[in-house]
């Protein structure tokens, strides 16, 4: 009896302890500024090495900072076990929704204080919109700092315009043309049984849906996708394969990515970030190429942002240093190494607007085309947005792309599971 | 009965242990605490603490935990993407055990005899096995596509027309079904073939000479004799199965933009995958390690059902 007893108060000891240690990490008392800024950062070694080149100048006008760069496998992953476990890197990534998590579960220090006593960051060099989505909406205090953002353009393979006697999509733009129709048109008139049109990856389906409800967000709490004005979007994007055979089906897409399609000259057009602009051009593809802003529609242009963020974990060891580290990342001279790589749009409008964005890639590469839509903005996130926006919706819609459900099927059903989910 | 032995004895009846015997317990302990203190700490105690967690709402990255007791039991029963993760589960397990243990005994009966290539052949089919599933996941993607796929290749030959295994709910988990027997059944056949070489020659000698036939042969002293492996092999395949995970994630992430990877319309959600988005991607950590207390408690009545019925079908001696 006495040995059970034993057993089970060892077990209980264990198990509180442990359970202690568990809860009650990441309470150390912060670092002096300087030392080591643990940086943790999504990519493979490629981007790794592109960051450390950003970072090369600063590491050698601070040498009382040293910089750690972590490039965990699964960064979404690796980042919550860190910061549950109370040991989380000095400076992360977020995304502008993970950032909105993190956020509202209080694991991000306040950047305010930071921001409001720098003589580098300069808020007005910012777009207002791209700072609200890293700030808390109550109090306007800043908690990470934008870091670089992509808009989404049409890519388009010039030689196959030329070759079908077809104006290419930035004369059209150019003058004045370059519309939802014409769009279409043009798509229709370079699809062949070998080539398609357009290439168009039925997961993006948030692109166009602006153009048909772009009020479907009615607030935090509120999404109506089962309206006339939704259900358009979906058979408008439905129909670019069943109605006009411009796009391929979602399995062709699978088989064949729509990126891998278009180096490979089987799609004319592609809608795709800026990331891809990089690729593209370290594949040296063997035909011209360039970008022109998504096309008009009743007037009005509607793109979707990327935008991600530098924030610090509320239990990062080294704040303050890390806090010298972004505000360099995110100062003018970074921002121009930036923009000069061409890796990705500069989050300063200074450099964004500059010659040094702008001639960026190669000469006559429309750079512009990522910054022609003026109000482009993050969308707005609401409750519970990584399950209903991009595992719930894009589960539901691709029924829809893949002929088992009918868009109005789809929206119907998909709102009453969204309702339920904004409610968890 | 040596002096040593009678000292023990009557010590024993006098409820004392001799100072050697405690000593040999004392060195077993200390053999044997390492693994121990190991198994408490880095399976007790994450078990435990599963149960505990499963009591809290709380996101993997929340400061504030809020106890609900057994709130998130009473969620899941109300689950309809739980309750399919669960039915999905079951006819994978189902599906596996059905298919690909009955074809692991027929490859091990084949190579259990002397064949052309035989070795060669055993390799092959273990080949699979040491691949990493995320290897294989990737070019079953490619075996299983609708247009270019080699699998509706071949069954094209036959007239069949192509299947959206990847794309279409009814034909997802039997996609996943097949890619999985494909990678496990050497694993099996390797075990079964193990147990066929412990079977001793003479039953067979003995039924040949009384003229029983091959098959019954088979039917009467091989799958007696070979039970206790057989179970074995249910018990750590059904195990393995219910904590489906990879493969599914693999082949069906990249669908959409989601990367949930539970297929279209949730057709190839299991209850590990779920279990996962719940944690890492929704942000309901005490909501998954319900659902993991849940998949802890099938695995342990299965088992247990498993192990009671046991002694009616499994023969220990030869």
């Amino acid at each position: 009896m006495n040995k059970r007893l034993g057993i089970a108060s060892f077990m209980v000891i264990l198990f509180v302890t442990v359970s202690i240690g568990v809860f009650a990490a990441g309470s150390e008392e912060p670092a002096a500024a300087g030392g080591t800024v643990t940086f943790m950062m999504w990519g493979g070694a490629t981007e790794k090495a592109t960051v450390e080149g950003y970072l090369a100048p600063f590491v050698e006008q601070n040498p009382d900072i040293t910089v750690e760069i972590l490039t965990p496998g699964n960064y979404g992953d690796a980042l919550q076990t860190m910061v549950a476990g109370g040991t989380p890197p000095d400076i992360a990534y977020l995304g502008f929704p993970e950032f909105v998590q993190y956020h509202r579960e209080g694991q991000l220090t306040n950047l305010q204080g930071y921001a409001d006593a720098s003589t580098v960051f300069d808020a007005n060099d910012f777009s207002a919109d791209h700072l609200a989505s890293f700030s808390d909406p109550g109090t306007g205090d800043l908690y990470s700092v934008p870091k670089d953002w992509s808009t989404y353009v049409v890519y388009y393979n010039e030689d196959m315009f030329k070759n079908a006697g077809l104006r290419t999509p930035i004369e059209l733009y150019d003058r004045g043309e370059w519309t939802m129709d014409k769009f279409l048109e043009v798509a229709e008139a370079l699809t062949t049984d070998e080539v398609h049109g357009l290439l168009f990856n039925y997961g993006r389906w948030k692109t166009f849906i602006p153009y048909f409800a772009p009020d479907w967000i009615q607030s935090t709490a509120e999404l109506n996708v089962n309206t006339p004005e939704f259900i358009s979007a979906v058979n408008f994007i439905n129909d670019l394969n069943v109605e006009l055979g411009v796009n391929p089906t979602p399995d062709q897409l699978r088989d064949i990515s729509p990126a891998d399609r278009f180096s490979q000259q089987k799609g004319a057009m592609y809608i795709i970030g800026r990331w891809m602009t990089m690729r593209y051009l370290t594949s040296d593809l063997p035909f011209a190429w360039n970008v022109v802003p998504m096309p008009e529609m009743d007037g009005k242009a509607h793109t979707w942002v990327d935008m991600v963020g530098y924030a610090i974990p509320l239990d990062a060891k080294n704040p303050d240093a890390a806090w010298r580290v972004i505000e360099y990342l995110t100062g003018t001279e970074s921002q121009s190494a930036v923009a000069a790589s061409g890796h990705a749009i500069p989050i300063r409008q200074s450099v964004a607007n500059s010659e040094i964005f702008l001639g960026s890639v190669r000469e006559g590469f429309n750079n512009e085309a990522h910054i022609a839509i003026e109000d482009a903005a993050p969308m707005l996130v609401f409750d519970n947005f990584v399950k209903i926006f991009y595992d719930t919706m894009g589960g539901q819609l691709n029924l829809v792309f893949t002929g088992q459900k009918t868009a109005e099927e789809a929206c119907a059903e998909l709102q009453e599971t969204i309702d339920d989910l904004l409610k968890e | 009965m040596n002096m040593d032995t009678r000292i023990n004895s009557t010590n024993a009846l006098r409820g004392q242990m001799s100072p050697r015997r405690k000593l040999e317990i004392a060195w077993g302990f200390a053999f044997v605490g390492p693994v121990i203190l190991g198994i408490l700490v880095f399976m007790g105690f994450p078990t435990l603490y599963g149960f505990f967690i499963s009591t809290f709402k709380w996101s993997i990255i929340g400061k504030n935990p809020e106890f609900i007791g057994l709130g998130n039991y009473l969620r899941l029963i109300n689950d309809p993407q739980f309750l399919k993760a669960l039915k999905n589960t079951t006819v994978y397990v189902v599906g596996i055990l059905l298919f690909s243990v009955p074809l692991s005994l027929l490859l091990a009966a084949l190579f259990n005899r002397k064949l052309p290539f035989g070795e060669i052949l055993k390799i092959t089919y273990y080949l699979p096995v040491i691949t990493m599933m995320v290897a294989v996941s990737m070019v079953w993607r490619w075996v299983l596509s609708t247009e270019y796929g080699i699998l509706n290749y071949f069954l094209g030959l036959v007239g069949i027309p192509n299947i959206a295994w990847l794309n279409d709910p009814k034909w997802a988990m039997p996609g996943i079904i097949i890619m999985s027997i494909w990678k496990g059944v050497g694993f099996n056949m390797v075990l079964f073939i193990a147990g066929l070489k412990n079977i001793p020659a003479m039953y067979y000698e003995a039924a040949e000479i009384d003229g029983a036939s091959s098959l019954r042969q088979f039917l009467r002293i091989t799958l007696p004799l070979l039970s206790p492996t057989t179970l074995f092999i249910f018990l750590t395949t059904m195990m393995n199965s219910f904590q489906i995970f990879e493969q599914a994630m693999i082949l069906f992430s990249g669908a959409t933009e989601e990367s949930t990877g539970a297929g279209p319309d949730n057709a190839a959600n299991t209850i590990v995958l779920y279990l996962y988005n719940n944690a890492f991607k929704w942000g309901s950590a005490g909501y998954a390690a319900a659902q993991a207390v849940i998949l802890f408690a099938i695995l342990i009545v299965i088992t247990s059902v498993q192990m009671k019925l046991q002694k009616r079908w499994v023969h220990y001696d030869a």
